[in-house]
């Protein structure tokens, strides 16, 4: 990385510090660069390592955690919250000139990223579901909107038993206005017959009442034939329909 | 290096690298003179620069060279005295462990 480029970035980094903190800080580093000549420039800005490990340090210096931190070890001095690769939340694949600068160490880095990135995107596909989570979840569902399911299947019920006993009533009622002008229409005939010698205009009139009766009586036996051969074939219809749709919803669902 | 020390001993060491200059010393120049005793990266010291500077053990003033400022750290007296402690505390320890190793059978 070049140096105004890494200078560039560690402001960047360090923008939301106070600025003497920042200033006396970018200008040790500065400094240190000048010092070091520009024959070693490119190993120091290496050996600096990315500006997000050096904003880190910068910081770390200013809020006072650094007071207990870092040990000699096996690789000479080092703090563990300024090691490289790990301190960085995220890689920084997009900075190639860092990779290249930075040589062996960022090359192993960049290997293990693009090891790692299969295993990820592999992840990332596989939907992340669980079967038993979902039963779980959904009775949970189920538990806490019982009181409004409840009611709301109250509603359905009450309205739909409302439905059936008007139409229920209304068969029953049509039933029997069919049977009573059956029975009446044939009770008048009878009298009919009963007078047809005395009083043949009587008879004649009742014969007549008798046969409208015997025609509503047929247009109730019409009525109820479409009621129990067509309306409710129909119904039932419908209501498998219904329940189909929502078993085979469900089962699709299932399926996802 | 596969002893793991704490930090104590780096702040020892920066007070003996800077205290070889009476005048005082500048970053890179200390870092150069600690890497020559261990290993420690480029970038290290800034902090411990100004925990130092903080905790009074070290001094700073800025000099004018080749247009401009460098900054040069120096041992006040609490440095001194500092780095005395850390000096006879450093000749102990190491003492004793050097001891028990040429103890030590191999």
């Amino acid at each position: 990385m070049k140096k105004e480029e890494f200078f560039r970035q560690l402001e960047y980094l360090l923008q939301d510090i106070p600025d003497p903190d920042k200033e006396e800080a970018l200008s040790y580093y500065r400094d240190y660069l000048e010092e070091a000549g520009s024959g070693r420039e490119e190993d120091v800005i290496a050996e600096f390592g990315s500006p997000e490990r050096v904003a880190a340090i910068i910081r770390a210096d200013i809020s006072g955690n650094l007071e207990e931190g870092g040990s000699f070890t096996e690789n000479g001095y080092e703090d563990e919250r300024f090691r490289d690769p790990n301190f960085q939340v995220a890689k920084r694949l997009d900075l190639p000139d860092e990779r290249e600068e930075n040589g062996k160490r960022a090359e192993e880095e960049y290997t293990k990223a693009s090891y790692e990135q299969p295993v990820y995107e592999q992840r990332e596909k596989k939907p992340r579901t669980n079967k038993l989570l979902k039963v779980i979840l959904w009775v949970v569902l189920l538990l806490a909107a019982s009181p409004f399911l409840l009611g709301a299947a109250a509603v359905v019920f009450g309205t739909a038993a409302g439905v059936v006993s008007i139409l229920f009533g209304i068969v029953v009622i049509i039933l029997c206005l069919t049977a009573a002008a059956f029975i009446i229409s044939v009770g008048l005939a009878g009298f009919g017959l009963a007078f047809l010698v005395s009083t043949p205009l009587d008879s004649i009139f009742l014969f007549g009442i008798a046969a409208v009766g015997i025609g509503c009586g047929l247009i109730g036996i019409v009525i109820l034939y479409l009621i129990f051969g067509i309306l409710c074939p129909l119904m039932w219809k419908g209501c498998r329909k219904l329940a189909k749709l929502l078993v085979g919803n469900r089962k699709e669902a299932g399926r996802a | 290096m596969v002893f793991n020390t704490g930090s104590a001993l780096l702040d020892a060491i920066v007070l003996a690298a800077v205290s070889r200059e009476a005048e005082g010393t500048y970053g890179y120049k200390i870092t150069q003179e600690v890497r020559g005793a261990i290993d420690i990266s480029e970038s290290t010291l800034y902090p411990v620069l100004r925990r130092l500077q903080k905790d009074n053990c070290l001094e700073v003033y800025d000099l004018a060279i080749d247009g401009r400022n460098r900054r040069y750290y120096k041992l006040t007296e609490t440095g001194r005295v500092q780095l005395a402690l850390y000096k006879q505390e450093w000749a102990v320890y190491s003492g004793n462990i050097s001891r028990i190793f040429e103890e030590a059978k191999v």
